[in-house]
C-alpha cells in the first residue's frame, strides 16, 4: 500500500467512524453570551466606582466632568484614611498569620483518624454557617461577659482569627491530605527526627499552599465588615471607616477609597492563585 | 516543581515598615493618658470639636461606630455590657423608656455639669428625671422633613408643604423616601390623617402598607446613608426626599436650590440626650465630657457646622433672625404643628409593613 493509499485509507476511516457530540455543542453561543452578561452584571458596578473615582465634581454621580485625580490625593493625604488602612493591613496579616497557621496544625493532625475527628470538624467549621450578624452579636456578648473592651488588638483581632480560621482550613487541609506520605516515611527511614521531617520534608512541599492560604485569608480579614463593626474599639479598619464616612457625611473621595481597598484585595487575590497554581 | 522563594529581608523590612505605619496612628490617642468610650453620632463629634472636647474632657473620647437608637439600646442591655461604655448620646425620644424600665443608667451629679445653669429653661425641663435626680440632660434637637429642590418643585404649592410631596403623581420617579420604617410609616400615617401614629391599630398599619405600595411606582429609590442621599440630589436624580438637617445645609453648600417643606400635617422632631450608663468607671471624665456637650463653644460650632438646634440658651439668643427663620429654630415658637417621635407600640407590625412594602 502507497503512501497516499494510507492517507486516504484512514480519511475514509474518518468519515466512516462516528462522529463524536460534543455535549451542549449548539448551546456554546449561548452559553458564551450568558457568561459575557454575567461578567457585565458583576463588574459593571465596580467598573462605574472606578469611572467615579475620577470625577472632577463633588458629587459621586454622573456627569462627572473632567477626569481628576484629585481624589487619590486626597485619600493618599488623608491621616484618617491612611492610619485605619495600615490597621487593616495589619490585622489582615496577623490573623491570616495566626489563622493560617492553626490550619497547619490541624490539617497536620486531621491526616490521623481518631473517633473525635467528625466532632472536632464541625466544630471547626461552625463558624461558616453562623451569618455574619450572629456572629458579631455572639462576639460582642462573649466579650463583654469576660470584660474585654473593644479593641483592635483586644477584641478585632480574635474576631478575624475566628472568621477566617474555616475557610483557611478547608484551602489548606485538602493539600496536606493529598500529600504523599511515604516521602516522610522514607525521611523518617533515614534517621530524621520528627522536627527535621517537617522542615526538610513537609514544609517546603507545603509552603506555597501555607502562603497561598495566608493570602486567601488576608483577603477575608481585610474586607470583613459585619463582625467588626460589633467588636470594634475606636481604632477603625479601612470597612467600618468607609461605612461610617457612608453613613454619616458622604465625601466624594470614597470612590477612590473604594478602589484603592478593591486593589488591595485584587492584588492579595491573585497573589494567592498565582501561588495556588504554581504548587498544582 | 518549582520552589517558592521568600527573602526573608525583604519580608523583614516589609512587615516592619507595616507596623509602623499602623502604630503611627493610634499614637495621638496613646499620647493621652486617659480615654472613655462614647457611643454617640460621629456628626456630633466633629473632627474640628475633637480637639477642644478632648481638651475640656481631659482624656480623649473614643467614640465608637454608631449604628440607631435600638442598636445603642441592645448594646446597652446585652450581657456583659455594664462599664463598656461611659458616655452615650442618642435619641431621648427611642432610649429613655427602655433604659430607665431597665434601670441602665446613672444619675447624673449636677455639680460635675456647671454648663447645665447655661441649658435654656426649655430645655432643662426635657431632662429625663427620676426622684429627683437628672438621668439625661439635652444636648440637641432636630427636624426630618422634605428636602426639595426649588427648581421643579414649586414651594407656595400647598401639597408642597405636606407630607404628600413625597406622593404626589407629578413628581413621579423623581421621589426617594428613607429605607427606614420607622420614619416612613410616621409620615405616611400623618399624611393620611392618622392623629397618633405610634398607638395605631393594626388595621391602620395594613392600611398605610396598602397605600405605600400603591405609590411605590412613583419612588426612584429608597436611600439609606448620608452620602447616598446628598448624591440622589445633587445629582438631581430625585427631586424630594425626607431629609435631614444638615443633608440640606450640604446641598444648599453645593449651591443647590434645596429647602425644606413644614408639613402642615406635623414636623418630626426629636431630641439627643446625654447620659452615662452603669458600670462606666470613669464617671468623673464622662460628666466633663458632657458638661462639655452643651457648653456654649460646642453648640455654637454644632449649630454653625450641622444646622443642628442646640440646648445653649446662649447660644439660642445669639442667632441672628435671618438664620433663625432660614434653619428654623424658632419651630417651637411660631406654632409650626410638630410630631416628636415616639416609639411605636407594634414596633414589630411596622417593620413587617414595611418590608412588605419593599418586596411588593
Amino acid at each position: 500500500m502507497s503512501v497516499t493509499d494510507t492517507h486516504s485509507g484512514r480519511q475514509a476511516m474518518s468519515e466512516a467512524s462516528p462522529r463524536i457530540r460534543v455535549p451542549y455543542a449548539n448551546l456554546k453561543r449561548l452559553l458564551t453570551v450568558y457568561v459575557a452578561v454575567l461578567l457585565f452584571v458583576l463588574y459593571l458596578p465596580l467598573g462605574v466606582v472606578a469611572l467615579l473615582s475620577f470625577s472632577e465634581t463633588g458629587s459621586i454621580s454622573f456627569p462627572m466632568g473632567e477626569p481628576t485625580v484629585r481624589w487619590y490625593g486626597e485619600v493618599a493625604t488623608n491621616n484618617t484614611l491612611l492610619a485605619s488602612l495600615g490597621r487593616s493591613l495589619l490585622i489582615g496579616s496577623l490573623s491570616a498569620t495566626i489563622a493560617t497557621l492553626i490550619a497547619l496544625l490541624l490539617g497536620l493532625a486531621f491526616r490521623h483518624d481518631t473517633k473525635l475527628k467528625p466532632y472536632a470538624l464541625g466544630l471547626i467549621l461552625l463558624p461558616l454557617l453562623l451569618p455574619g450578624v450572629v456572629g458579631g452579636a455572639v462576639l460582642f456578648v462573649f466579650f463583654g461577659l469576660l470584660g474585654v473592651k473593644n479593641g483592635l488588638w483586644t477584641t478585632v483581632l480574635p474576631a478575624h482569627i475566628v472568621y477566617v480560621l474555616p475557610f483557611a482550613f478547608l484551602t489548606l487541609s485538602p493539600r496536606l491530605k493529598g500529600f504523599n506520605r511515604t516521602i516522610e516515611e522514607a525521611a523518617v527511614d533515614l534517621g530524621a527526627r520528627p522536627a527535621m521531617v517537617f522542615t526538610r520534608v513537609v514544609w517546603p512541599i507545603v509552603k506555597p499552599a501555607v502562603f497561598a492560604t495566608s493570602l486567601f485569608a488576608f483577603t477575608l480579614s481585610f474586607d470583613e465588615f459585619i463582625r467588626t463593626l460589633f467588636v470594634t474599639g475606636f481604632d477603625r479598619t479601612v470597612p467600618v471607616l468607609f461605612w461610617v464616612t457612608v453613613t454619616e457625611q458622604g465625601a466624594p473621595y470614597l470612590p477612590a477609597m473604594a478602589v484603592i481597598i478593591m486593589l488591595i484585595s485584587i492584588a492579595a487575590s491573585a497573589v494567592a492563585f498565582l501561588l495556588d497554581s504554581k504548587k498544582k | 516543581m518549582k520552589s517558592f522563594n521568600l527573602d526573608r529581608r525583604q519580608f523583614l523590612a516589609g512587615s516592619a515598615g507595616l507596623v509602623a505605619t499602623s502604630m503611627a496612628a493610634p499614637a495621638g490617642v496613646l499620647a493621652q493618658s486617659q480615654s472613655i468610650s462614647a457611643l454617640m453620632p460621629g456628626v456630633l463629634l466633629p473632627e474640628s470639636l475633637r480637639g477642644p472636647a478632648e481638651a475640656a474632657t481631659g482624656a480623649a473620647i473614643e467614640n465608637l461606630p454608631y449604628v440607631s437608637p435600638t442598636d445603642t439600646v441592645a448594646k446597652l442591655l446585652a450581657p456583659g455590657a455594664q462599664g463598656r461604655y461611659d458616655l452615650i448620646n442618642n435619641m431621648m425620644n427611642f432610649v429613655t423608656e427602655p433604659l430607665m424600665a431597665a434601670d441602665a443608667l446613672q444619675p447624673l451629679d449636677l455639680s460635675k455639669v456647671p454648663n447645665w445653669d447655661q441649658l435654656s429653661p426649655y430645655w432643662q425641663s426635657q431632662a429625663v428625671m427620676k426622684d429627683g435626680e437628672v438621668y439625661m440632660i439635652p444636648c440637641m434637637w432636630a427636624y426630618d422633613s422634605v428636602l426639595y429642590n426649588k427648581d421643579f418643585i414649586p414651594e407656595d404649592d400647598e401639597v408642597t408643604q405636606s407630607w404628600g410631596v413625597m406622593f404626589d403623581d407629578r413628581y413621579a420617579g423623581r421621589i426617594a423616601p428613607r429605607d427606614d420604617a420607622y420614619q416612613m410609616i410616621t409620615l405616611t400615617a400623618l399624611h393620611l390623617g392618622v392623629e397618633e401614629p405610634a398607638t395605631m391599630s393594626r388595621s391602620d398599619i395594613k392600611e398605610i402598607q396598602a397605600f405605600l405600595i400603591s405609590k411605590k411606582a412613583n419612588f426612584r429609590t429608597l436611600w439609606s446613608s448620608f452620602g447616598e442621599a446628598v448624591n440622589l440630589m445633587s445629582s438631581q436624580e430625585v427631586w424630594a426626599m425626607v431629609g435631614w438637617m444638615p443633608m440640606r445645609l450640604a446641598l444648599q453648600k453645593q449651591g443647590m436650590n434645596v429647602t425644606n417643606n413644614w408639613p402642615s400635617e406635623g414636623l418630626m422632631t426629636f431630641q439627643n440626650g446625654l447620659f452615662i450608663p452603669k458600670g462606666s468607671q470613669k464617671t468623673d471624665l464622662a460628666h466633663a465630657a458632657a458638661n462639655f456637650f452643651i457648653s456654649q463653644e460646642y453648640a455654637s460650632e454644632l449649630a454653625k457646622l450641622m444646622d443642628y438646634g442646640v440646648t445653649n440658651e446662649a447660644v439660642i439668643n445669639g442667632f441672628s433672625q435671618e438664620t433663625i427663620d432660614r434653619v428654623g429654630y424658632d419651630i417651637f415658637d411660631r406654632g409650626v404643628k410638630t410630631y416628636p417621635y415616639t416609639w411605636p407600640a407594634e414596633m414589630d407590625a411596622w417593620i413587617e409593613a414595611w418590608n412588605s412594602f419593599k418586596v411588593a
